[in-house]
């Protein structure tokens, strides 16, 4: 069971990632806005269906999830237009949280879903669903970029650059996910996960 | 029969390019030809019988794709691109549906239910589209070839394929609704193939 600290971290979290939405929202960033929306939902969604607030994501998965709202949100309490510390900071912040959605998404779905996922079905699909959301960003960022005048893409190598080092650092993740699920069983990260709600 | 109407028809434009000496419409009508022919290959070698609509399916989006190359449609009628993009999306939708149901079908600890597989079609065919995106971008930046030619077109691409991944999903759901996913592999004999992957890829059972 989780002590009341953890999950009230969890919460303080998601407002984090609420406010990133609203940053996200003014910076007229309609991806990030996206993903920071998905971010409330994956987090919340264990708990609308287990109708248990303890059953929110421990603190340390929304921390993953909500990286790109605060690094967001630091850049605007330090009045920079977005804080970049290095490229290879930018990278880690936005792949781990995009993992870390899709995971916290099927790991729902198996647990509160009649749909059965072994180790390597789960680690695929969130690797997968991934790549889904990286072409997400291409489409919602380009008609954006042509409603509203802005420049998030501003070109077809900027993107692709972006998803094939998404890619490459998501089949990382994805390497890491099942080696780690291997040695410490899908069943007891799921149910740490999504905690006791979980059906099965 | 299919595989034999849709060879004569490429091998006519295969023809019309070569006496109009354009290279690159005969190359992608030759890999045209050779891609044709895989299915019956699979089948002869009793990998995996492919079923008669998703060989009708490939015969017509290789043809579309040569007419457009052979009449120069591509350059001409803005939505050509789109129309082709979309029937190679339906096939490869298919190719994604059926490798899953042979998965489900061979798995004890995979169940996917008809309504979900609308879910996890969408995003195999969505994740397959940016693969074939990062693939088109290597080989211009390494090979030098021009697949890739604006952001416009990308980003129409992969919504293109946003909309086969539900088409082709709905279509899955609503066909195991009706049929057994037993009936549907077994029809597809790849037992051997499977009986490969079983002996080679998956790990050994504990002792005892």
């Amino acid at each position: 069971m989780r002590g009341g600290l953890q999950v009230g971290a969890s919460y303080a979290l998601v407002i984090v990632l609420a406010s990133g939405f609203g940053h996200a929202v003014m910076e007229q960033d309609p991806f990030w806005s996206f993903m920071a929306l998905m971010g409330v939902f994956a987090t919340l969604l264990p708990v609308a269906l287990s109708r248990d607030p303890r059953n929110i994501l421990p603190w340390w998965f929304v921390l993953l999830i909500a990286l790109p709202s605060i690094e967001g949100l630091l850049g605007a309490v330090f009045t920079m237009h977005y804080a970049r510390l290095t490229n290879a900071a930018f990278w880690i912040v936005d792949i781990s949280s995009i993992f870390m959605i899709s995971l916290a998404l099927l790991l729902t779905i198996r647990a509160y879903s009649s749909v059965q996922m072994n180790r390597p079905f789960l680690v695929g699909s969130t690797f997968i669903l991934f790549q889904v959301f990286i072409g997400a960003y291409c489409v919602i960022d380009y008609y954006f970029d042509q409603w509203l005048g802005t420049d998030h893409i501003s070109s077809n190598a900027d993107f692709m650059v972006y998803a094939l080092i998404s890619m490459i650092g998501s089949l990382v993740l994805a390497l890491m996910l099942n080696y780690y699920l291997r040695i410490y069983d899908i069943n007891k990260f799921q149910l740490e996960a999504l905690g006791e709600g979980a059906r099965r | 029969m299919i595989t034999a109407t849709f060879s004569l028809v490429l091998l006519g434009m295969l023809y019309t390019s070569l006496m109009e000496g354009d290279s690159y419409a005969y190359s992608t009508e030759l890999i045209s030809l050779f891609l044709l022919w895989i299915p019956p290959f699979l089948s002869w070698r009793r990998v995996v019988d492919v079923p008669w609509p998703i060989i009708l399916m490939i015969g017509v989006t290789l043809f579309l794709h040569s007419l457009g190359l052979v009449t120069l449609w591509y350059y001409s009628t803005f939505w050509w691109d789109k129309l082709t993009h979309f029937t190679t999306g339906i096939v490869v939708a298919a190719f994604v549906t059926m490798g899953l149901l042979i998965i489900m079908e061979n798995s004890k600890t995979i169940r996917v239910q008809p309504k979900w597989m609308i879910f996890f079609v969408f995003i195999a065919v969505v994740a397959v589209e940016v693969f074939w995106e990062i693939f088109e971008f290597t080989m211009d930046n390494t090979v030098g070839t021009d697949m890739q030619h604006s952001l416009e077109d990308t980003a129409n691409d992969i919504l293109t394929n946003f909309i086969n991944g539900l088409l082709v999903g709905v279509g899955a759901a609503y066909y195991l609704s009706r049929h057994t996913l037993e009936n549907f592999v077994k029809g597809l004999n790849v037992d051997r193939a499977v009986a490969w992957f079983r002996r080679n890829l998956t790990e050994p059972p504990p002792p005892g």
